[in-house]
């Protein structure tokens, strides 16, 4: 076996123009397979891990999609806020270890503002990490006026610490719906963690509250009363007790409040997305067969040329059968070539565009291993050119048939 | 049945090719241990089609075709093509090597491919490189092209490996296919030289196709051809 292979490497190398351009391409059309892969992979993962340490998230009863997209990806709007007596109700539950309340409805520049605790920096974890500040650190407790930025905000406003910031109402379109009269000052600026979080901009739910209730002087916007809520994050003391904590929420009467699981909710979200992921892994499949397609016409084309060297193994008692192995062989290698080549591309590319891709999208990519959709996705691709060599093999038999020891002069 | 001592017999074959008149009417010929086989004919005359029904790359339809002991009219193309391999060398005089192998890789070729071939090559030598390189030693190619890819090789020097190929491992048949007549006169007889030094000194059984008259002395044996079909 080890003979038959140096022999197809042999001969492949001895057509090297046009096996370079094969392999490349070969490579090219793999590194897309496996970009698609990857792209589709580390989306997923960041996006069902945009917010980890969260046993429960609870809003008002509505739909468990509409809470998690507003209050994760602070998309959209809530049907309705939760009164802050249900932390009481909340908490007075055993098994609930942490809580930590959301306030939505502000924003900087388009960015939105999330009114919390200091807890959040502690308890909520992004992509499976704590959060860390880069620089500064939390707010201050009460009506400091302190703010936290993401990552990507403060990279795109060019904020360091200690700047002074107006907040808006609402998506903060218009210059009359701007905080002016109460300026935040920066008091820490949060590593980037490829999650919403990036994009936000936290302050104390007392500041929070005071942009809309008057305590520091002025009443801007009813539509926010002191101490409501647009979610409550939980933490729980036992995992397993996530089910029984849940339906003790969702049988609340007053008020009536919904609790679900931020992990089940986000992998329903990403299923919304399926289309897309199959768009995009049958453009990159076309994309591989082809170029597979591509080295058995280019094998098939190469046998003509090669009838005497057909004719030679013939004469030193190579079996028909063997020569279409053979050129099975070839072609694999080819292949295989190609995909450790387009491994080596794939991770130069992850390496070069990681955090281009972690600042502009959110989406955490790293080198590493080949996941088992890769492995599968490159072995479909080696079975594929197997089938696909099938063809010049034949013909490759049916030559070293009929040529015997005669091929023609060529 | 074939004696002990004959390396080649063909009996009462018959073959056409489709559409055309018979090559072989009942043809019957004999070789014989340490024989010095010469296979004369003009173009057409079956030459061609006699070496791939010995080769066992044709299925003989009708009379036998024993083979060192063979029955090649019983057995299948694989099972000949083995045999091929094991007790027999070719030398063609337009294509014998493979391009994109060395000299010494295309000598080893048959060991490589065939085990048996090999281990009659180790009985004789440490490796299988050392019995190659006496061969090139036999057939006074040089060392410096042991590693040159075979397409750079002058056409002499392309016979004499192809030469080698078909000795290496002691074949009990070596067959040449107008080895050298793309030569001159010089080099062909040479070659011939060492063609038939060769077989002498590995007690191979030697069978030369060729249109040369010149060359028939060099052998003790003679079938001849007749233009069309053959008459014995």
């Amino acid at each position: 076996m080890m003979y038959w292979i140096k022999l197809a490497i042999q001969s492949a190398l001895s057509r090297k123009a046009s096996l370079l351009i094969i392999v490349f391409s070969t490579a090219i059309s793999v590194t897309i397979l496996l970009a698609a892969f990857k792209i589709r992979d580390d989306t997923k993962t960041s996006f069902t891990n945009a917010i980890s340490g969260v046993d429960l998230v609870v809003g008002n009863k509505a739909s468990p999609t509409e809470l998690i997209l507003h209050s994760i990806f602070h998309i959209g709007r809530p049907t309705s806020l939760v009164p802050g007596s249900a932390i009481k109700e909340i908490e007075s539950i055993s098994q609930v270890k942490w809580l930590v309340p959301i306030q939505l409805g502000d924003s900087y520049r388009s960015y939105p503002v999330i009114g919390t605790t200091t807890d959040f920096f502690q308890q909520i974890r992004a992509q499976n990490k704590a959060l860390a500040f880069s620089s500064g650190n939390s707010f201050g407790g009460g009506n400091h006026h302190e703010v936290v930025l993401g990552a990507n905000v403060a990279r795109q406003f060019k904020h360091q610490l200690s700047d002074k910031i107006t907040l808006s109402h609402g998506s903060g379109i218009g210059p009359a719906q701007d905080h002016t009269d109460t300026p935040f000052t920066i008091a820490g600026i949060l590593e980037s963690n490829g999650t919403p979080i990036d994009n936000s901009i936290l302050i104390s739910t007392q500041s929070f509250n005071s942009l809309h209730d008057g305590s520091d002087g002025k009443v801007l916007f009813a539509q926010l009363s002191n101490s409501q809520y647009s979610a409550f994050f939980l933490g729980l003391n036992q995992r397993s007790a996530v089910f029984s904590v849940r339906r003790q929420i969702d049988s609340l009467k007053s008020p009536p409040l919904m609790a679900v699981m931020p992990g089940v909710a986000l992998d329903d979200l990403w299923k919304t997305l399926e289309v897309a992921e199959n768009a995009l892994l049958l453009v990159s499949v076309g994309v591989v067969l082809t170029s597979i397609l591509g080295i058995a016409a280019a094998l098939l084309i190469s046998l003509e040329s090669r009838r005497r060297e057909l004719a030679t193994l013939r004469v030193v008692g190579v079996k028909p059968l063997q020569i279409l192995f053979s050129i099975i062989l070839e072609s694999l290698l080819i292949v295989t070539a190609g995909i450790i080549l387009a491994w080596i591309f794939l991770q130069a590319l992850v390496f070069i565009f990681s955090d281009w891709l972690m600042k502009e999208w959110g989406i955490l990519s790293t080198v590493g291993p080949p996941t088992a959709n890769d492995l599968i996705g490159l072995l479909m691709i080696l079975i594929a050119a197997l089938i696909c060599s099938i063809i010049p093999g034949i013909k490759a038999y049916r030559l070293a048939l009929h040529d015997g020891l005669n091929p023609p002069n060529i | 049945m074939s004696s002990d001592h004959t390396v080649i017999e063909v009996k009462d074959l018959q073959f056409a090719w489709p559409q055309q008149t018979p090559l072989f009417d009942h043809f019957n010929f004999t070789i014989q241990v340490n024989q010095k086989t010469y296979i004369a004919g003009p173009s057409g005359s079956g030459k061609s089609t006699l070496l791939n029904l010995l080769a066992g790359v044709l299925d003989a339809p009708h009379g036998e075709i024993w083979v060192n002991g063979h029955a090649f009219h019983q057995l299948s193309g694989p099972q000949r093509d083995q045999i091929r391999g094991e007790e027999m060398g070719f030398i063609f005089q337009q294509f014998n090597l493979i391009p994109y192998l060395s000299t010494l890789e295309n000598i080893l070729l048959p060991l490589n491919l065939f085990p048996k071939r090999k281990a009659a090559a180790l009985k004789d030598f440490a490796s299988i490189k050392e019995a190659g390189m006496y061969l090139m030693t036999r057939l006074s190619l040089p060392f410096s092209i042991v590693d040159q890819p075979s397409h750079q090789l002058s056409v002499g020097q392309q016979q004499r490996v192809a030469a080698a190929r078909a000795f290496i491992g002691n074949p009990q048949i070596v067959i040449a296919d107008e080895p050298c007549s793309a030569l001159d006169w010089e080099n062909q007889s040479h070659f011939m030289q060492l063609f038939l030094e060769l077989g002498e000194s590995q007690k191979t059984n030697l069978l030369m196709v060729s249109h040369d008259e010149r060359l028939a002395p060099f052998f003790n044996q003679r079938i001849d051809l007749p233009k069309r079909g053959i008459d014995q």
